[in-house]
This record gives C-alpha cells, sequence and structure tokens, in this order.
C-alpha cells in the first residue's frame, strides 16, 4: 500500500514510527548533552560556594570569635556554618524546582503539542519518578552548600577566640 | 590558688615581631581580687586573653588548679571557657542579629548545661535582675549604649 500510494507524484510518505524513532534519538542525545552540561555547572557552582563561604566566614570573624570566647565547641562552629550553607543552597534548590517544573509545563502545552501533531506524544513521567527527580535535586541542593561550605568551616573552628 | 602563670610571652609575627607581653608571672588565689594596670599598649588585654583561655601564648603556663590549660585538647578548653570563665569585653560583644534574651541565653545553650527552656527563663531572670526587663525582645541594634 505505501508502495503505491508512494508512486503518486508531489505526495511523500512520513510513516509515524521513524519520526518517533528520530525524536527519540535526538532527544537522547539533547539528553546526555544536558547532563554533562549540569555537571560541569554543579562543579562551578562547588566552587563559587566555597569561595563564598570562605568570605563569609571571613566577615564573621569577630562573631565566630565571640562564639569561642563563650565556649562554642569547635564542633559547634562547622555546624551553625554547614547548616546555614546547606539551608541557602536547599532554599536555592527549592526555587530551582519551581522553575524547572514551570518549565516542562510550558514545554508540554508549546512544542508537546507540535510533537504530538507528528504522532509523538508527550508522556509525563510516572509520579514517582517526578517524585524522586524532585527529591534528588533537593538532595544535591543542600549538599552543594555542604560540600562547598566544608573547607572553610573546617579552617574557621579552630579559629582563637581572641 | 587558682590561678598561676609562669613565664608568659606573646609575640606577634614572624622572626623578631613585637612581643606584647614578655615574662609574664601571675599568682591568684581564691577570692582574690586585683586590677591589672597599665598604659594603652602595655599588652593588658593580651595577658588577660592568654590566661582568659583567648589566645594561646608565644611561651610560658597558664596553670588552673594546678592544670596547664593550653596543654588541654580543644574540646575541654572550650567547655573551660564556657564554665569557668567569665568575659567583659572593652566594646560590647553581642551578636547583633540575636535578641538580648538570646545572646544572655547563649552561653548555656552552647555549653548544655540546661535545657532551653530553663536556659532562657534564666536570661530572662537575669535580664530583670538588671532592670532590662523591658528590652528582653530587643536587638542589641535597638539599645542604647548602657542598656
Amino acid at each position: 500500500m505505501q508502495f503505491a500510494v508512494g508512486q503518486i507524484p508531489g505526495l511523500k510518505i512520513v510513516a509515524g514510527n521513524p519520526v518517533f524513532t528520530a525524536s527519540r534519538q535526538a532527544l537522547g542525545s539533547l539528553f546526555w548533552g544536558i547532563a554533562v552540561f549540569a555537571g560541569l555547572l554543579l562543579l562551578a557552582l562547588l566552587f563559587l560556594v566555597t569561595l563564598l563561604f570562605s568570605a563569609i566566614v571571613q566577615e564573621r570573624y569577630r562573631e565566630i570569635g565571640l562564639l569561642r570566647a563563650m565556649g562554642a565547641q569547635p564542633g559547634q562552629i562547622m555546624s551553625i556554618i554547614l547548616i546555614e550553607a546547606g539551608l541557602i543552597t536547599s532554599l536555592g534548590g527549592l526555587l530551582g524546582l519551581g522553575l524547572g517544573l514551570s518549565l516542562v509545563l510550558a514545554f508540554a502545552r508549546s512544542l508537546g503539542l507540535y510533537f504530538a501533531s507528528l504522532g509523538v506524544p508527550f508522556a509525563w513521567p510516572p509520579d514517582w519518578a517526578i517524585w524522586l527527580a524532585a527529591a534528588a535535586s533537593m538532595v544535591f541542593a543542600a549538599g552543594i552548600g555542604i560540600i562547598g561550605a566544608f573547607i572553610p568551616a573546617w579552617r574557621v573552628r579552630q579559629l582563637e577566640p581572641s | 590558688m587558682i590561678l598561676r602563670t609562669s613565664g608568659l610571652r606573646k609575640r606577634y609575627g614572624a622572626d623578631a615581631g613585637y612581643e606584647a607581653v614578655s615574662e609574664a608571672d601571675l599568682i591568684l588565689k581564691e577570692g582574690e581580687f586585683i586590677s591589672i594596670v597599665g598604659r594603652s599598649g602595655s599588652g593588658k588585654s593580651t595577658l588577660l586573653a592568654m590566661i582568659g583561655a583567648l589566645t594561646k601564648p608565644s611561651d610560658g603556663q597558664v596553670l588552673l588548679d594546678g592544670e596547664e590549660i593550653w596543654s588541654l585538647p580543644e574540646k575541654v578548653l572550650a567547655d573551660l571557657r564556657c564554665r569557668h570563665m567569665g568575659f567583659i569585653f572593652q566594646f560590647f560583644s553581642l551578636l547583633a542579629s540575636l535578641r538580648a534574651v538570646d545572646n544572655v541565653a547563649l552561653p548555656a545553650l552552647l555549653g548544655r548545661s540546661m535545657t532551653a527552656q530553663n536556659a532562657y527563663l534564666r536570661a530572662q531572670n537575669l535580664l530583670m535582675r538588671v532592670g532590662l526587663e523591658n528590652r528582653i525582645f530587643a536587638y542589641p541594634g535597638e539599645m542604647s549604649g548602657g542598656e
């Protein structure tokens, strides 16, 4: 049937499956490209958080010295800095989750509709996958803060109270 | 005797540097009250900082009840600062982001010597005792220098 219809001049047959396969391959490559970019971005963020918290800790030498003079243990000083860093980056992660979800919704309502018209349906991942991705993002966000601030916190924990 | 210092020195800077305190010996007995006097820059604050476990001496010993405090592990030294030392600094030393009651309760919270509830209750009582019952929840920036 395809062969017969294909003989009609000015008519091109586009089967659903090859389009679907091509789209999937393209999206797969795009996914790995984004993954590599995201990995490099995370490394850069880690470096940035370390620099930032080195500066923050230096600004707060007086406060830290006061806490040490009051009898704060080195571990307590570290905990204060790491918890603060984790909370700040977690808040950033939460904002990022919201933004990411908005972008996916926007995609579903624009390009998603276009792909659907070509026979490539936009399928949401299962709920558990979405929740897992969200949880993993939050863990990464908090982790970036804690790991990034670790070196400045380690250095300052033994700061002399004077 | 509760406190004795022997040959205390504090030098700042590498090589020759600047010697803020040189060969300071002190004996303090129980119940004794002393004043350390000297002109500005003579090393009074540095001496007190070494005695009060705030800065490590370049040389010499600080013996509290016969124990050299600067040979103690950091955790034990921190505990010593919390439970056995008290400082009133020259310039007010409060954490600006905490309220008056938080600042007063903080040492007890850090030392974990009592529950948070008791620490805050004690802090409120202390502030009331010095006439600051109306300033319990004020921040340092909202308080006068005298307060």
